[in-house]
């Protein structure tokens, strides 16, 4: 019964597929198993829905122009990007940009938070979408697998901040340099130009976060003026860049702190390089 | 063109693993095997860890209840208590080379204290034994359930992660305990060649575990609205192939076993022809608390964690080191209990 309901609904969405989007996911080189999944929770049955439903905003309101997508090689990588725009519609562009403009297209493996698995419905969507928990031991799995991972070393630190430090690349995380040694991954620096005005946040109210358990809450001119309406990105046009991959040579165990933090700084710079020929080159936020 | 098929984990050059240095001694021969005590010989995994052992030696099986049919052809079998006298006097008339722990209770309508005593205590006292009667090797078959289903579990959990079964699920502490008291245990008396196997949920046609009392018996069963976590089976022939891998083998460690693949909670649902019946989950922990509290359900309350979150691991180092390779696919190993949906059974490898 209930396989029967969820089968003439999927019939139902069926229709909302789009068949470029479906082709280019039938084309990722990630294994499956017989019943269609990988062992991180990927299926590509569920991810066309879920990915067709994010083309048109990739296409049209964001209007998602890339640069650079060559740069991306169809086996191990770590795609490290700058976050910004309060909401990670930033993750989800590029990822769609991996899938929609890479050859082969590429499944961007993203990191969720701690707490994510704890939520209901979006948690197993986004597995099937082909994120996973963000956690060292998965990042080493999926580089093991040939994956393609996508992170941001701001972190939060990133995505979280105001509009008067946009395009500053605030503090990186060292563990991808970390897994690439590892993992003889290389790195493909990424840069994301359009995201900080999607929601330009003037300030924080860091009280209101701490009581509410999120990492920041922001104060943008809609947001909480127009209640969830401001939560709406502007449609600004993203603007996304790879470069070439660095590969880094080494040992992880007997690489030196300094080494990590000189090759961080590598990757940051190459990144800060894209965006400022990103900004020099774009005539308008939204055009 | 459709994506590549897998049939095995992870390809081209590995990527270096978290260094788990085992007790590399006394590994090189294999030990003798002419006399073999086997535990819990009147449950499924019992009577087909027996049936394997057939004509390579002595067999000799130790239950509650005795062997139904037959599996009991050949066996010299015991129906006792293993935390009792009649046990011990198994291995004080000597010549037992060694032993398969198979007997643990997951049932949760078994009293608490019978459980306990099943698990944890049984396990003490069998180890007591081999240390004390000159037992060669031990097999202890406890459960991958023992690292617990936690929201921050990465995929593929190595034998050194922390259990936290107990974090969430008291009714699994008897499975832990008994799996760390063996592994203390196992580094304790390191001239006997001790193995712990903690195979994922079995699966297959004469087996009872827990995964299987779940799916099996009715045509709804209960889910979390929302979640659909990614689980491993393993086919119970497989199992009893890594217990006699083990056995043969002889080494001192510990060993996860993982089976042929991973698949989602609903996949496997629908392949074996159940329905499931979402509920909040908020309010299934409580309707399931109460139900267990009436050992009105085979299974409990914080046990729906393991419908909730992912808990996957690695058994690379079992197929690397002792040569395991799951022979039955993970659709067959479904099948083999999928309920009659045209009215005819479906037997593993019939492919109908």
């Amino acid at each position: 019964m209930f396989f029967k309901l969820s089968d003439a609904f999927h019939a139902a969405l069926d229709r909302t597929v789009s068949a470029e989007v479906e082709d280019r996911i039938r084309r990722v080189p990630t294994k499956l198993n017989e019943y269609g999944f990988d062992p991180f929770g990927f299926n590509p049955d569920v991810a066309k829905y879920l990915y067709s439903a994010a083309y048109p905003i990739y296409k049209h309101y964001f209007r998602v122009e890339t640069h650079g997508a060559e740069h991306l090689p169809g086996d191990r990588v770590i795609v490290a990007a700058n976050h910004s725009g309060v909401l990670p519609w930033d993750g989800l562009m590029v990822a769609l940009s991996m899938l929609m403009e890479a050859d082969p297209p590429r499944l961007a493996r993203g990191m969720a938070e701690r707490w994510f698995p704890t939520l209901p419905v979006f948690s197993p969507l986004m597995q099937r979408m082909g994120h996973v928990l963000g956690d060292p031991q998965n990042c080493r799995e999926l580089l093991g697998r040939d994956e393609a991972i996508l992170v941001f070393p701001e972190g939060v630190r990133g995505i979280g901040k105001t509009i008067w430090e946009a395009y500053e690349l605030q503090e990186f995380g060292t563990g991808f340099v970390r897994l690439a040694l590892e993992t003889g991954a290389p790195i493909v620096p990424c840069a994301v130009v359009g995201a900080e005005e999607q929601m330009p946040s003037v300030g924080n109210v860091t009280p209101l976060a701490r009581l509410t358990g999120f990492p920041y809450v922001p104060v943008t001119p809609f947001f909480p003026a127009l209640g969830p309406l401001g939560l709406l990105p502007l449609p600004v046009r993203y603007r996304v860049y790879y470069d070439e991959p660095i590969h880094f040579d080494g040992d992880a165990r007997s690489t030196s702190d300094e080494d990590v933090d000189r090759a961080v700084e590598i990757v940051k710079s190459k990144i800060h390089r894209l965006i400022q020929y990103g900004l020099e080159t774009r005539e308008g936020v939204f055009s | 063109m459709s994506p590549a098929r897998d049939d095995g984990p992870a390809t081209r050059s590995p990527v270096p693993e978290v260094s788990w240095d085992a007790n590399e001694q006394a590994n090189a021969d294999p030990p003798l095997l002419r006399r073999v005590v086997v535990t819990g010989a009147a449950k499924g995994l019992g009577r087909l860890v027996l049936r394997a052992l057939e004509g390579s030696c002595e067999r000799v099986g130790i239950d509650h209840e005795p062997i139904e049919g037959d599996a009991a052809r050949g066996v010299e079998h015991y129906v006792c208590d293993l935390t009792k006298r009649p046990a011990e006097d198994i291995f004080r008339q000597g010549g037992v080379d060694a032993v398969v722990h198979l007997a643990f209770e997951d049932d949760p309508r078994v009293g608490k204290h019978k459980r306990y005593n099943r698990n944890v205590l049984s396990t003490m006292k069998l180890l007591d034994h081999v240390a004390r009667y000159d037992v060669k090797s031990v097999v202890v078959v406890s459960t991958a359930a023992v690292y617990g289903a936690h929201p921050h579990n990465p995929a593929f959990l190595a034998e050194n992660a922390p259990l936290r079964a107990l974090e969430t699920y008291s009714g699994m502490r008897e499975r832990v305990e008994a799996d760390r008291y063996a592994q203390a245990w196992m580094w304790r008396h390191d001239h006997v060649r001790t193995t712990i196997l903690r195979p994922t949920h079995v699966i297959g046609p004469t087996v009872m575990s827990p995964l299987k009392a779940y799916i099996t018996r009715r045509r709804v069963v209960p889910v979390l609205f929302g979640f659909d976590p990614m689980m491993q089976l393993i086919h119970e022939d497989d199992l009893v192939q890594a217990i006699v891998l083990a056995l043969r083998a002889g080494r001192t460690d510990i060993f996860n076993v993982s089976g042929p693949g991973e698949i989602s909670l609903f996949g496997m649902l629908r392949e074996v022809g159940v329905s499931p019946l979402p509920l909040p989950h908020p309010a299934a922990y409580v309707v399931m608390r109460q139900l267990e509290r009436l050992r009105a359900v085979p299974f409990s309350s914080p046990m729906l964690d393991f419908l909730r979150y992912n808990l996957l691991v690695s058994d690379r180092r079992i197929r690397r080191e002792l040569g395991f390779s799951p022979r039955v696919g993970l659709r067959d190993t479904l099948r083999s209990i999928a309920l009659p949906r045209t009215g005819k059974y479906i037997a593993p490898g019939d492919g109908a």
